[in-house]
């Protein structure tokens, strides 16, 4: 037998050993079996990595293909914080000049975060730090030429070669540029409320438009992003050899636009000197093509900033030729003729009363600005008398009048597809009170945005159909290929083609010399319009003093090409429509003639005219 | 004895492969491939060392002139490694030569055979303190303390463990040994106190998560490759932290590849094949009779497994993190030659030493005259104020120490076939 001593010794070292091994199988067991779940979790946010590549946001073009948005590519500047962590003057130093932040910004934007750090118990540590944003590629090639030469901390000669490859490792890590991309305009601020401007989506990747076309549009023109789900090795660089995913990013489409970027940059010109001397609340000019209901200009003021989108009051993106809801004036009376020519009720030359420039209808007062005896309609119409339409709107009656004028598109959205559009107000007929029948015909009491009235007076110049207005001609793809065309909608018809005819003849004349028009009076063309001036109202009622000034017009008149409305809502300075918004519906005519081709008419009858139709692009 | 060898022998084989099949896998990405290449080189030649090692004459490792020389030697090279142009430092530790070499592996391997000949030589004498403990101790030091201040503190314990494991195993009192554990924790303390930065790298184990970013860094990354591997791990090659989440992972961390690779199948058969070598050598700890021979297997058996269970503690965050490479698995060179030597000295050892017959080892049959003949002798010893001596037990008349161990051997000695001399006969007074 053997030594029970060295047995017993033996044994207590074999139990020992053979305790651990048991120890560590029953640790490894639940290491690996029972949390192997959990850890498997906790290792993949450290070894898979999954990354979007964002495409490029595609432009936005005007009718002919210019540009009027593009994306450029920029870099986003992060500093590396272990890397400048020791060295935060010198970095500070060379960094500076080229991100244009003076040093002591710099430096303490790298400060920030590692005092942080420091204070938190071996929390996480930030590892990179934002410098700057939107760094334009020449200014990034500059800062790493910078970069190549700066020697921080280290001797400016003679290194040794272990200091080599420090300083090397240091200028190789301290930034590093992330791309990035952003809108740039050839064109600076032309038609920013209709382009409307991207911004970050939330969670801080990709774009996404906020408004106008950027955001109509969003969807064609973000494209998809490409994702690349793969491993990652401990410094972060991707294994492409792990790959699982790689599907590379589709840009953006392009959109191309119906508007005219020549005849925009005249008509801004001109909207701003009228409202330098005007000085409304806001101020639109619109321009759209009759026939097919593409909006040849879009100008409106006040006018956002596109470089800097986030300035200036908090509506200063609204659009208000889109989303104000006013109340038409006399411009309405157009609605109110055509109603009576297609009811058969009046011809131009029936004889109405005007009582002398006060009526009185079951109670409720009606005067005109000037009193009139008896006026012909045509004359009534030049002159803009209320007390005539009303008593044509009276004979009428509600459900006629009702039916017109949702036939002309109030109370609906145009579909335009833009966000933020209204969609006007006229008052169901049950509900139209005595004062509401005495005022509907003349504008007041109902409520349509500059756009409907626009396409009212389009509908009369396109021999009474009513067409479906067109901001976008169609999508192009990156390569050059169309995908997809919107050509022109049909439009409904709603008044007879002679009726609207008789119209043109009423709104000819008010664009002459004896008309309300007469400061729209262009030099060498025939053209129609129709002069507004509509008191605005609160809750409680009217407000004094507080006027929307109104001109809508075609030309030219022999047959028209373009119908161009002014708004000018609560102008400072004058608020006829007549003396504020025809003489800009008259300069912009004469400007947009000789871009357009349209051949002057004065003179011309309409069978001469239809000889040389003029030419449109 | 042939099984135990042959298990013993294939258990290393089959870590052998394992570690050249995971360095392979590793070196993949955070060295070259010339680093694999070196490490089968490193294998023949450890290879090499291990057949060398078995074919040693049992004679010339019981030689005490041999067993001086070796000691002289190894304290003459971990003396050298010290002084800054022979040694050079990487990562704050001077244990490589210039030229390459780790001294403190050798110390491994020679300090186990100086213990093992020093405590067959004085056997009797191991319960004193003087000889018994302080002087084998006061060795155990100095080539420890050597090992510590070139900052390998792994090996340093590792070597300190083995020797007074194999000196408590020969017959050293617990007595004095029990001392030691409180002495050590209050260097370890005071050494914390003067560094604090140690203690957080020593403590942070306990909760890794919360130090991932700091020094619990390599653990803990060990801790999630483990469990990702799951039971079957992803396949060979599949691992992803190897690339920078692990450092060391040829080295020290391998075992955290394993894990990861091969899963829970894969870290349970390494255990497996290291108790087995355990096994395999305490079994013919348990065969041999010579007392050099058995302590010097028992220990180098000792040393190996304790080397594996350290290393595979740290990778598993059950002890703090030390630098101790998997044996057989890791790649090193040195280290591998030296167990691997090991294990050779172990199977020559086992060949050659004298064995105890079995026909000794069997159980007596219960003889109810003899029990009774033994109980009453007991009882007379007893009354005699009876001190406990293995001395007695082993049937030697005399008792005290001076003349208790026999002669040491003269070089042109043979060491007495008496096949064996650790029976019992019965019948003997004690």
């Amino acid at each position: 037998m053997v030594d029970p001593n060295f047995l017993l010794r033996m044994g207590g070292l074999v139990a020992l050993v053979a305790g651990a091994f048991v120890a560590l199988e029953c640790r490894l067991a639940k290491t690996q079996l029972v949390d192997g779940d959990v850890l498997r979790a906790k290792a993949e946010r450290y070894t898979k990595t999954r990354r979007f590549a964002e495409p490029w946001r595609g432009e936005i073009r005007d009718r002919a293909g210019v540009p009027v948005a593009v994306s450029m590519p920029v870099k986003t500047v992060y500093a590396d914080l272990s890397v400048c962590a020791s060295r935060i003057e010198p970095v500070s130093a060379v960094l500076a000049p080229h991100l244009g932040l003076p040093a002591s910004a710099v430096a303490g934007m790298l400060r920030a975060p590692l005092a942080v750090a420091a204070g938190s118990k071996g929390g996480q540590r930030a590892r990179s730090v934002v410098l700057r944003r939107q760094v334009s590629l020449p200014e990034w090639d500059a800062l790493t030429n910078a970069l190549a030469q700066a020697t921080f901390e280290f001797p400016q000669s003679r290194r040794t070669r272990r200091e080599e490859a420090a300083l090397a490792r240091v200028r190789r890590r301290v930034v590093y540029g992330e791309d990035d991309q952003i809108r740039v305009y050839p064109f600076t601020n032309l038609c920013s409320t209709v382009l409307g401007f991207p911004r970050r989506r939330e969670g801080g990747v990709g774009w996404e438009g906020a408004c106008g076309v950027e955001r109509a549009f969003d969807r064609q023109l973000t494209g998809q992003r490409g994702i690349c789900v793969s491993e990652k090795d401990a410094g972060g660089a991707e294994l492409p050899f792990r790959r699982v995913q790689n599907t590379p990013s589709v840009d953006g489409n392009h959109v191309v636009l119906t508007l005219d970027t020549r005849l925009q940059q005249v008509a801004e010109r001109i909207l701003g000197e009228a409202v330098a001397e005007r000085r409304p609340r806001s101020a639109s000019i619109l321009a759209i093509v009759p026939q097919t209901g593409e909006i040849l200009v879009w100008a409106s003021w006040p006018q956002p900033s596109l470089l800097a989108p986030g300035w200036g009051p908090s509506d200063i993106w609204f659009n208000h030729a889109l989303g104000d809801r006013l109340e038409p004036g006399s411009t309405f009376k157009i609605v109110t003729l055509a109603a009576a020519l297609n009811e058969g009720i009046a011809t131009l030359n029936r004889l109405l009363d005007c009582e002398h420039g006060h009526f009185v209808y079951r109670g409720v007062h009606l005067r005109d600005s000037h009193p009139y005896g008896t006026l012909t309609v045509l004359v009534a119409f030049m002159k803009s008398s209320n007390i005539a339409f009303a008593k044509l709107a009276i004979e009428l009656g509600p459900e006629r009048m009702y039916r017109y004028i949702t036939g002309f598109g109030v109370g609906q959205l145009t579909g335009l597809g833009l966000p933020g559009e209204t969609a006007g107000w006229v008052p169901p007929p049950a509900e139209w009170t005595d004062h509401t029948k005495t005022r509907a015909g003349i504008g007041q009491g109902v409520a349509l945005s500059q756009l409907q009235l626009t396409l009212i007076a389009a509908a009369i110049a396109n021999d009474g159909c009513l067409v479906p207005p067109r901001l976008v001609r169609g999508v192009e793809s990156p390569a050059g290929g169309i995908v997809e065309r919107f050509p022109a909608r049909p439009g409904r018809q709603v008044i007879r083609p002679e009726v609207a005819r008789a119209v043109q003849v009423a709104m000819e004349g008010v664009a002459s010399a004896q008309g309300t028009g007469s400061r729209a009076v262009l030099p060498d063309h025939r053209s129609l319009g129709k002069t507004g001036t509509a008191a605005k109202s609160n809750k409680e009622g009217y407000i004094r003093g507080a006027y929307t000034a109104w001109y809508v017009g075609c030309f030219p008149a022999s047959r028209p090409q373009v119908v161009i409305s002014v708004v000018f809502d609560e102008p400072s300075q004058g608020y006829y429509g007549g003396d504020v918004c025809a003489p800009v519906f008259r300069e912009l005519a004469a400007a947009m003639a000789p871009v357009l081709g349209i051949a002057p008419d004065k003179g011309v009858t309409v069978a001469s005219a239809s000889r040389n139709p003029g030419r449109t692009r | 004895m042939k099984a135990e060898s042959v298990a013993m022998a294939c258990a290393v084989g089959a870590l052998l492969t394992v570690g050249v099949v995971m360095i392979d896998s590793a070196t993949v990405t955070q060295w070259e491939a010339a680093r694999w290449r070196a490490h089968l080189l490193w294998l023949g030649c450890g290879l090499a060392a291990g057949v060398g090692a078995t074919l040693i004459p049992y004679r010339w490792l019981k030689d005490p002139r041999v067993h001086r020389l070796l000691l002289g030697a190894a304290v003459l090279l971990l003396v050298a490694v010290l002084i800054p142009g022979v040694g050079e430092k990487v990562n704050g530790e001077r244990r490589w030569f210039r030229f390459g070499g780790q001294p403190s592996e050798l110390a491994k391997l020679i300090l186990p055979l100086w213990v093992a000949a020093y405590a067959a030589a004085r056997a009797g004498c191991l319960r004193s303190f003087r000889a018994g403990f302080l002087k084998p101790m006061a060795v155990i030091g100095l080539v420890a303390g050597l090992v510590f201040v070139e900052q390998d503190w792994g090996t340093a314990l590792l070597l300190a463990g083995t020797g007074t494991v194999m000196l408590l195993v020969a017959g050293t009192r617990l007595v004095f040994v029990l001392p030691l554990v409180p002495l050590g924790a209050a260097v370890l303390a005071l050494l914390v106190k003067l560094d604090p930065g140690r203690k957080l790298r020593l403590l942070c184990f306990w909760d890794l998560e919360k130090y991932a970013d700091g020094p619990g860094w390599q653990q803990w990354h060990s801790l999630l490759s483990l469990g990702v591997g799951g039971l079957w791990g992803s396949r060979v090659g599949g691992g992803s932290h190897k690339f920078g989440f692990v450092p060391e992972q040829q080295t020290d961390f391998v075992f955290s590849l394993i894990g990861e690779e091969l899963g829970f199948v894969g870290t349970s058969f390494v255990l497996a094949m290291y108790a087995t070598i355990f096994a395999c050598g305490m079994r013919m700890v348990w065969r041999v009779a010579d007392p050099f021979a058995r302590l010097l297997v028992g220990g180098l058996t000792t040393l190996i497994t304790l080397q594996a269970l350290v290393n595979i503690g740290v990778a598993t965050a059950s002890l703090p993190n030390k630098g101790i490479p998997l044996p057989f698995v890791s790649y090193g060179g040195s280290d591998m030659v030296c167990l691997l030597a090991a294990v050779g000295m172990v199977l020559g050892v086992a060949r050659q030493a004298p064995r105890v017959p079995e026909a000794e080892r069997v159980v007596e049959a219960p003889d109810p005259v003899a029990q009774a003949h033994r109980a009453r002798l007991a009882l007379v010893a007893e009354t005699r104020r009876w001190r406990p001596s293995w001395r007695r037990w082993l049937g030697c008349r005399r008792v005290s120490p001076a003349h208790a161990a026999p002669a040491p051997l003269r070089p042109y000695q043979r060491a007495p076939r008496r096949g064996g001399g650790v029976a019992i006969r019965c019948g003997e007074s004690g």
